[in-house]
């Protein structure tokens, strides 16, 4: 800690963020304010529409002649100058960024388009035709488990399971064969994101004399990834430079996913020896970037009567999507030295799967792991209350580690470094918004509100030890590759001629406000104004200090980056007191500074302004006393010798600081709109030392929000088809500050022994602990056990279990064909003709061409097999569609079935048809019913209205079918017009 | 999420505009405040050949208020109708909804009558105008023709509007004696696209329930107010025949229930406003 601490620090105080002047005046220097070479070429993604399948042919020739397209480059292309992405996990099928021949999941990268400007290179999309054949993806984890014939890759693989790996900590047999009482729960965690506000962005250039790539990116770390990037390259380390922008709009752990995409578009520089730009917009992000993993989970716990858990067992399958791209996967062995989270229990055992979905590949995001591991031992921990018929807060007492206890070895590993649990669980107790919640609560019984109150005690890990996602590997593996273990931070500080203090670091500011933090810490230490510092965070792998664990991840900046600035400014303040004793005659041991000056403590008379004493290295290097190095810069890599490799025991510690939070929540269900309002929240945090609370809540605030969206609104949802519905911010739901509500926030600073400040993370913590305290409290208000996220209205509906009581009217008939496919519908029309008339002018194919709206032809091509071409539109949205019928199973006047498929640019679908003429009361009726599956753009983003659509068009169809003349030829007029075409 | 190419017109009389309609209708698209058609533009969604951009039209109205209606004009921004001093007294169907239509940035933009062209089937200002039997007036170079929102919609979008006419005025029936009113919405969020959303109208004699969100169009019902007392049954009746269907927001049971239970506390709060 600092020893001579000026009187006034700015550590430990509300100081106001230096950055944000410029970021609010709209003057921040983000990656698309970021000027590239005139002649620099705009790469356009073709991705995939299907979430899996065979490319039977791909025709570029259109895209290939538009003016301003300057190449298209195919996987195959890619692959014959790179090499497949190293991933953590061996896999028989090769990771590549850009697919060759099958495609995995919808967003897949197909080919890249290099054009004169972004919109010329989605004009060549548009132009671009691939014909697929279509697979039956795999669309749930419990499905990627069970299947026999559906693989995520077909060639190589034989089933979707990657790793499976099981641990035994401690005697948890002894407990779970001879047990007062188990109690298990199982859960599945949804996949989410947390949306940075700015995507990803690269520049990259191939300078062919040197080999030098030149990647201008918001890459933001870890940089462990470096020689994943380089070695898929076919470069040495030193011929992959990356450069960060200046500015970036958040991340949130997702840019470390622009990974494949700065390997392609190096490649694509290369090849076309031009530089190559590619900014991502919101609909590739939401469909390809990443996601936060699902989870499946079962838990049990064996318990003693006074619900002390005395063994766990844990079912852990982690979905990373497609492929585990390095460094999956991670999600599921970050919080594995932890898997007794902040209580007592010794006895663990716990069997790990990672299994591969056709959907995108996982990777980090905030709470990394946190969010669905904490889901599964929570609610465990409130299941242990209702089903022991006991107080969840005496339950989570009894288990909660002691301060005596600390530091703490985990039974897996974890050293948990400090903490005083019981005392921020009484301070939380105590809070005004507790009392609130208790007497809200009974008021509620009182009053038949549905009122529920959740719990949950969680640690946070931060500063994660780079070798614990190796666990996933057995310990020979280990062997033979290295052991890895260990974390560093550097920063480097220096001093100018006159008094101006430079700092720079290797971790990338995502807005936690590192220049604002890194200032307050180095004024301190120089007793300087903030203002006297300047912190520079870009970062250059050619120029600044970085090792394998740069970056900003697993909310190393306070304990790691800020300690290693701390440490770095020390250093150099030795070097100042030895040459300001020799300047004012005293003993080094004596100086202290402060209010920019340097004093004798013993005379504060006697002392040299700062700006003076830093000019002497400068001006008279030769004047040093003890022969000093006139060097006023320093850098320090700092790490911690507790963060080692996983051992023979697959013991890990993953993470080096572990802060505590306690959170309890009251919410409210209403049972007119199923709604469910978070009423009153409280959150305790023990981060350890806090360097600027002002800021530390801020963190808090913004985890909260991510933990509230992923708790009642976001969900990244595929259909059985797997087709991606989340592709915008139309249907994947942001919270904003109306469903936000403010948390009332609770610190103690219990300092970590490990950290220079004693800092630790406090960014992720509610994104772990908010989620199942929600779910908790949905779990009490409604006494249920299986709590699924997110707790939309609808799935409030259903969990109210409403619809039991729906009374269906005699009158209605529910249509059961086909009711399997995403778009159904059915309907009836009486026939105004008689049956053979009707028959007729059915299979009277050139007639037909008139009766269905926007159809420019349409040809039998066999015997009953049809194909067209169709122009539809829906207000504002027109496309056009080629598509092929046939007709089959034909019973004359009476019934047949159709089946077909199409597509355009707007996307292609499948469907089936089935037609009957049926006769009742006399009369004679056309009764029909259709199945239908969409994929593509209008899939992503426009679903919301493709049913009603589709409904009107199919409807007016067969409508049509059934008029007499007179009465059909206004009713067409009409139908065409509805559909915006001319006659 | 770049559009295509598209000609820009930027028009200053509405002759002008109606020109380009007749020749280039098919091809064409309005653009008054943007707030759906830029975003569809960006999703290529849309793909207009020509944009007619109609914010700097010199000869169309504003607001008027007339003796028993409202005029509105092509370009008058929902936010000027929202800041309009009389618009709880004159029409407080429109008051009630308007802070739903989007958010404030969005309401800023948009126009009135760019919404209720538009016939988003979960918009707001459709479903009142339905519930109001609000006048659309529609000219093209062959003249001008009005239509009231009782016939104005027919599905997702679609309007009977034609390729080569511009509205250009809006009629607002205003507040009636002895008139109830009431609005009601409810969404994942505030200010999303609603799942379903209710604009009531009742008097003594019967109740205007219009419903938008669930079906592909804002969709209108009236019932004898002599009915009220079956009002749950007749609500159960018209949720089950509209053929509602699970969406991946909503289940079918979900929204049949929000039209039970919303749709009858928004038709109890405006028989307390009569």
């Amino acid at each position: 800690m600092l020893e001579d601490q000026p009187i006034d620090c700015f550590i430990g105080n509300n100081i106001k963020r230096v950055e944000d002047d410029k970021l609010l005046n709209g003057k921040g220097q983000f990656g698309s304010d970021t000027p590239f070479k005139p002649d620099a070429l705009h790469a356009v993604v073709l991705r995939s529409e299907h979430a899996s399948g065979k490319i039977k042919r791909i025709d570029f020739s259109k895209a290939k002649k538009l003016k301003g397209v300057h190449s298209v480059i195919t996987g195959k292309d890619f692959s014959k100058i790179s090499n497949p992405l190293l991933s953590v996990i061996r896999t028989e099928f090769k990771t590549w960024c850009c697919t060759v021949d099958e495609v995995h999941y919808v967003g897949e990268p197909i080919a890249i388009i290099l054009a004169t400007s972004r919109y010329i290179g989605e004009d060549a999309l548009q132009l671009i035709d691939v014909e697929y054949s279509v697979n039956q993806p795999v669309v749930s984890i419990k499905e990627a488990i069970n299947t026999k014939t559906k693989f995520v890759h077909k060639k190589n693989h034989k089933s979707n399971v990657v790793s499976d790996r099981n641990f035994e900590y401690g005697k948890p047999n002894k407990f779970f064969t001879n047990s007062h009482k188990i109690v298990e729960i199982e859960i599945e965690y949804p996949r989410n994101s947390c949306t940075p506000l700015e995507g990803f962005v690269v520049h990259s250039e191939y300078d062919k004399a040197s080999g030098i790539f030149d990647v201008k990116s918001n890459f933001q770390g870890p940089f462990s990834l470096h020689s994943v990037l380089s070695r898929a390259l076919k470069v040495e380390e030193g011929k992959l430079r990356l450069i960060s922008f200046e500015d970036s709009g958040g991340s949130f752990g997702i840019k470390q996913a622009i990974m494949p995409m700065i390997i392609l578009t190096c490649l694509a520089s290369k090849l076309s020896n031009k530089q190559v730009i590619w900014v991502e917009d919101r609909l590739e992000h939401l469909t390809a970037a990443s996601s936060a993993s699902g989870r499946l989970t079962k838990l049990r716990a064996s318990i003693n009567e006074k619900g002390l858990i005395e063994a766990l067992d844990y079912d852990q399958i982690d979905d990373v999507g497609a492929y585990p791209r390095a460094p999956e996967p991670a999600s599921l062995y970050r919080m594995h030295g932890n898997l007794s989270g902040a209580y007592k229990v010794k006895n663990i055992r716990c069997r790990n799967r990672v299994v591969l979905t056709n959907k995108t590949p996982s990777g980090l995001n905030r709470g990394f792991g946190g969010p669905q591991h904490y889901f599964a031992l929570e609610r465990l921990v409130h299941q242990i209350s209702v089903e022991l018929n006991l107080n969840v807060l005496d339950v989570i007492k009894v288990n909660l580690l002691e301060k005596k206890q600390f530091p703490y070895k985990s039974p897996s590993g974890a050293l948990i470094d400090s903490g005083d649990f019981q005392k921020l669980v009484k301070k939380v107790v105590k809070s005004s918004t507790y009392k609130n919640i208790l007497k809200k609560k009974s008021d509620a019984i009182k009053n038949g509100k549905i009122y529920g109150i959740g719990y949950s005690a969680i640690i946070e890990p931060s500063i994660s030890n780079m070798g614990y996602v190796t666990t996933a590997l057995p310990y020979k593996d280990r062997e033979k590759t290295g052991h890895k273990g260990g974390a560093l931070a550097s920063t480097s500080v220096s001093i100018g001629p006159t008094g101006s203090v430079y700092v720079t670091c290797d971790s990338l500011p995502q807005g936690q406000g590192h220049k604002t933090i890194l200032s307050q810490i180095v004024a301190d230490v120089f007793g300087i104004k903030i203002n006297d510092v300047f912190v520079n965070t870009t970062h250059d792998t050619h120029k600044d200090a970085w090792s394998i664990a740069a970056g900003n991840y697993s909310s190393r900046f306070a304990g790691a980056v800020a300690g290693s600035a701390f440490n770095a400014a020390n250093n150099l303040k030795k070097k100042l007191k030895k040459i300001a004793a020799s300047q004012l005659n005293c003993k080094s041991e004596n100086i202290l500074f402060d209010k920019e000056k340097v004093y004798d403590k013993k005379n504060s008379d006697n002392y040299l302004n700062f700006k003076r004493l830093v000019g002497i290295p400068h001006w008279s290097p030769g004047n040093l006393p003890e022969k000093l190095n006139p060097s006023l810069r320093e850098t320090v890599f700092w790490g911690n010798e507790k963060l080692r490799p996983p051992n023979e025991k697959d013991e890990i510690n993953g993470s080096l600081a572990y802060g505590f939070v306690f959170d309890v929540c009251g919410i409210e269900i209403d049972p007119i709109t199923s709604k469910l309002k978070i009423d009153e929240y409280v959150t305790g945090h023990d981060a350890g030392k806090i360097i600027n609370p002002l800021l530390a809540n801020g963190q808090i605030y913004g985890a909260y929000a991510h933990a509230v969206g992923a708790s009642l609104l976001e969900e990244f949802k595929y259909n059985d088809n797997g087709s991606f519905l989340s592709g915008s911010f139309q249907d994947y739901h942001l919270p904003s500050t109306y469903e936000v509500n403010e948390p009332e926030i609770i610190h103690i600073e219990t300092p970590s022994p490990f950290t220079p400040l004693g800092s630790k993370g406090l960014g992720e913590g509610n994104c772990m602990s908010t989620p199942v305290a929600i779910a908790n409290a949905f779990s009490d208000a409604l006494k249920i056990k299986n709590v699924k996220l997110p707790l939309t209205n609808t799935k409030v509906h259903q969990y109210l279990n409403l619809n039991k009581n729906e009374k269906k009217p005699k009158h209605i008939n529910e249509n059961i064909n086909f009711k399997n496919h995403p778009i159904n519908g059915s309907g009836e029309f009486e026939l105004n003709i008689d049956q053979n008339e009707l028959w007729e002018k059915i299979f009277d194919f050139k007639n037909l061409k008139t009766i269905i709206p926007g159809c420019k032809s349409l040809k039998e091509i066999t015997k009953n097999n049809l194909n067209g071409i169709i122009q539809l539109s829906i207000g504002p949205v027109k496309g056009e569609y080629s598509f092929n019928v046939s007709i089959k199973k034909i019973k004359q006047n009476k019934s047949f079935e159709i089946s077909g498929n199409g597509h355009g640019e707007l996307g292609n679908g499948t469907g089936i048809a089935k037609i009957e003429i049926i006769n009742k009361n006399k009369k004679s009726f056309l009764a029909y019913s259709y199945g239908a599956k969409v994929d593509g753009k209008i899939m992503i983003v426009g679903n919301r209205l493709i049913n009603s659509s589709v409904k009107i068009l199919v409807n007016q169809i067969f409508q049509s079918f059934t008029l007499n003349k007179s009465s059909y030829e206004t009713f067409l007029k009409k139908l065409f017009k509805l559909f915006g075409i001319k006659i | 999420m770049k559009p295509c190419n598209f000609k820009y017109i930027k028009s200053s009389s509405i002759n002008e505009v109606l020109d380009v309609l007749d020749i280039h209708g098919e091809k064409a698209q309005i653009l008054a405040g943007g707030q759906s058609l830029i975003s569809m533009l960006n999703m290529r969604i849309a793909n207009p050949e020509i944009i007619i951009d109609i914010n700097f039209l010199k000869d169309v109205i504003s607001l008027e208020n007339k003796d028993n209606t409202i005029e509105i004009g092509p370009l008058f921004r929902q936010l000027e109708l929202e800041n309009w001093s009389d618009l709880k007294s004159k029409l407080p169907l429109i008051y009630q909804s308007i802070p739903y239509v989007g958010q404030i940035q969005h309401r800023a933009r948009g126009t009135i009558l760019g919404s209720i062209c538009h016939g988003d089937p979960t918009s707001e200002l459709p479903l009142c105008f339905l519930a109001l039997n609000g006048k659309i007036y529609l000219k093209s170079k062959k003249g001008l023709r009005s239509i009231s929102a009782n016939d104005f919609y027919l599905g997702p979008l679609l309007t009977s509007k034609n390729s080569n006419e511009i509205a250009i005025k809006l009629e607002f029936p205003t507040k009636k004696e002895a008139t109830g009113y009431a609005f009601n919405e409810v969404s994942e969020k505030y200010s999303d696209y609603a799942i379903a959303s209710f604009a009531v109208v009742t008097d003594d004699n019967k109740i205007r329930f219009t419903l938008g969100g669930i079906p592909s169009k804002p969709t209108v019902i009236e019932w004898d107010m002599k009915n009220f007392e079956f009002i749950d049954e007749l609500l159960n009746d018209f949720a089950w025949n509209l053929d509602i269907e699970d969406d991946q927001h909503a289940s079918a049971t979900y929204k049949r229930d929000l039209i039970r239970k919303v749709g009858k506390n928004t038709i109890l709060s405006s028989v307390k406003n009569i």
